[in-house]
């Protein structure tokens, strides 16, 4: 599976891109070539620090469907990642995880210290339990051999550059194509579920930003959620009024009640980060909303959908 | 070795500890059926940690069935000190005995957890629903999750793939073969090994603890002949719970008494109270066992004991310590 590249930000060098495979081609038949490939990859590279991106990813239908895969293929990238920078002697590894993988059953908002306290939701345990394994990987570095490997835990992010496929994307990219596919036809735009579930959305280059920040200047091994306040969620209905009006829509929308809502809040509490950095400025939801809507109307036929 | 065909060969492995030796004996002691070959590995034949040996032990064997008993394990301290590598060996162990299994159409695979794994938050008695509910014991908290994750694991299978992979829980293990290190060992079989040094030198036996802490014991040829119930007829992929009931739960104290009487010692008995006593109880439901085996009996415990300390004695040179 490709993953996304490796990119090396010299300032007076343009960037480096590798593009790797850090995922074998076949699944268990061979020795350990995926765990060889990412050891060989860091020692090309040698990097002092890390951001760990890299995972299978993918939309609720697949998860369902695919549990073992998303739960061994990310255990297996994980421990490559983290176990080869470990023997590389890297400084820091910021891994990522997702508010997806907190227990099922639990109170709001949710916090950093709540990850491990109950199961996952079961539709997608594997993936859930494997970013959750990161966490507990980090953990066991730092207690056995004192590294600082940890994590951030952002909450629904999108951007330039996302999967916008409707089918396996998340909602803000579905509904951007949505519009561009109904204005194109004249058809009415139909937003899945009732419109009423409430989200915290962070803009890619916000958390970006962030993830700089975590890297330089955050030194604890527990994970940190990036996200906007809990007062800066929005419904469902309002992330595609957003997009009606970025893209200056004007068809009908109508809500497809037959649709499954999923979660309907998953608020989680951003304290942590306003206590190391209360003055932090998210880019405002409409502008970035715009911002993505415009890239994807000039990248279209590049885009991922 | 060939396909077995219509018939069954059933792979354990971590076949030379606690639990491995203890199905040999029952197995040889007429527990196997006929047309069942038992194939009983260790590390010696295949290091479990790497993918590619592991694979090439399943397709060697071919086995239909497989017992899944090899984990990196160890006392209190070892567990403290490296979690790492007790979450790291211990993923590696099980992703590879569980995909190889899959890789070459194994029909079940029976795993071991612990009791020790569950969450440290909890209410008791423990069942086997309770194992995610929350974080494990820090202490070890790199075996617990490894050992939790073999769960998740079963179900992924389950999901994905329709396979039955299961596992089990057993409580507190003792029996011959047991690893009688003072250090490193569980409770009952350094106990055993105290009484002995003990008696040999004429000094008291020294118990660590209050001797209040309450234990289930499960005597290791019990949990043979229950693996191999689970391995024949338990279809479920949630774990079970192999232990005698709550009623009986022994303390620490009483443990010490039954080792102290089975071995004749007469010296003193004393109670180190500076030494952790550990978790004062982790008392487990049967329930769902004595469902589906009203009528199992279990070893009475003295008896139990009394077997463990005359394999300890007639064995001393050769036992694990």
């Amino acid at each position: 599976m490709e993953l996304g590249c490796l990119e090396r930000t010299g300032c007076s060098s343009p960037p480096r891109t590798l593009i790797s495979r850090l995922q074998g081609a076949s699944d268990g038949l061979a020795p350990p070539r995926d765990a060889a490939q990412t050891r060989a990859l860091f020692e090309k590279v040698r990097p002092t620090h890390v951001i760990h991106l890299a995972a299978m990813v993918g939309g609720l239908f697949r998860n369902i469907k695919y549990n073992l895969d998303f739960w061994r293929k990310n255990v297996h990238i994980n421990d490559n990642v983290l176990h080869s920078a470990f023997e590389v002697g890297v400084r820091k590894v910021v891994s990522c995880l997702s508010t997806c993988i907190f227990p099922d059953k639990t109170t709001y908002p949710i916090d950093e210290t709540m990850i491990h306290e109950g199961p996952p939701h079961s539709s997608n345990f594997g993936y859930s339990y494997a970013k959750r394994m990161i966490d507990v990987q980090n953990r066991a570095y730092f207690q056995q051999h004192g590294c600082t490997f940890t994590a951030v835990i952002p909450t629904n992010v999108f951007g330039p550059h996302d999967n916008f496929n409707i089918e396996d994307g998340h909602v803000l990219p579905g509904l951007i194509h949505k519009v561009h596919l109904a204005k194109s036809s004249g058809s009415a735009l139909t937003v899945w579920g009732t419109g009423k579930p409430r989200r915290q959305f962070i803009y890619s280059l916000d958390l970006a930003r962030l993830f700089v920040w975590v890297l330089r200047e955050y030194n604890e091994v527990e994970p940190i959620i990036l996200s906007v306040g809990e007062e800066d969620e929005v419904s469902i209905q309002e992330a595609a009024e957003a997009v009606v009006e970025a893209m200056d829509f004007h068809g009908e929308v109508t809500f497809d009640t037959t649709k499954s809502d999923g979660q309907f809040k998953k608020t989680a509490s951003n304290s942590k980060l306003r206590t190391y950095l209360p003055d932090f400025r998210f880019t405002p939801f409409k502008q970035a909303v715009e911002e993505t809507c415009a890239w994807f109307t000039h990248n279209y036929e590049q885009a991922r959908k």
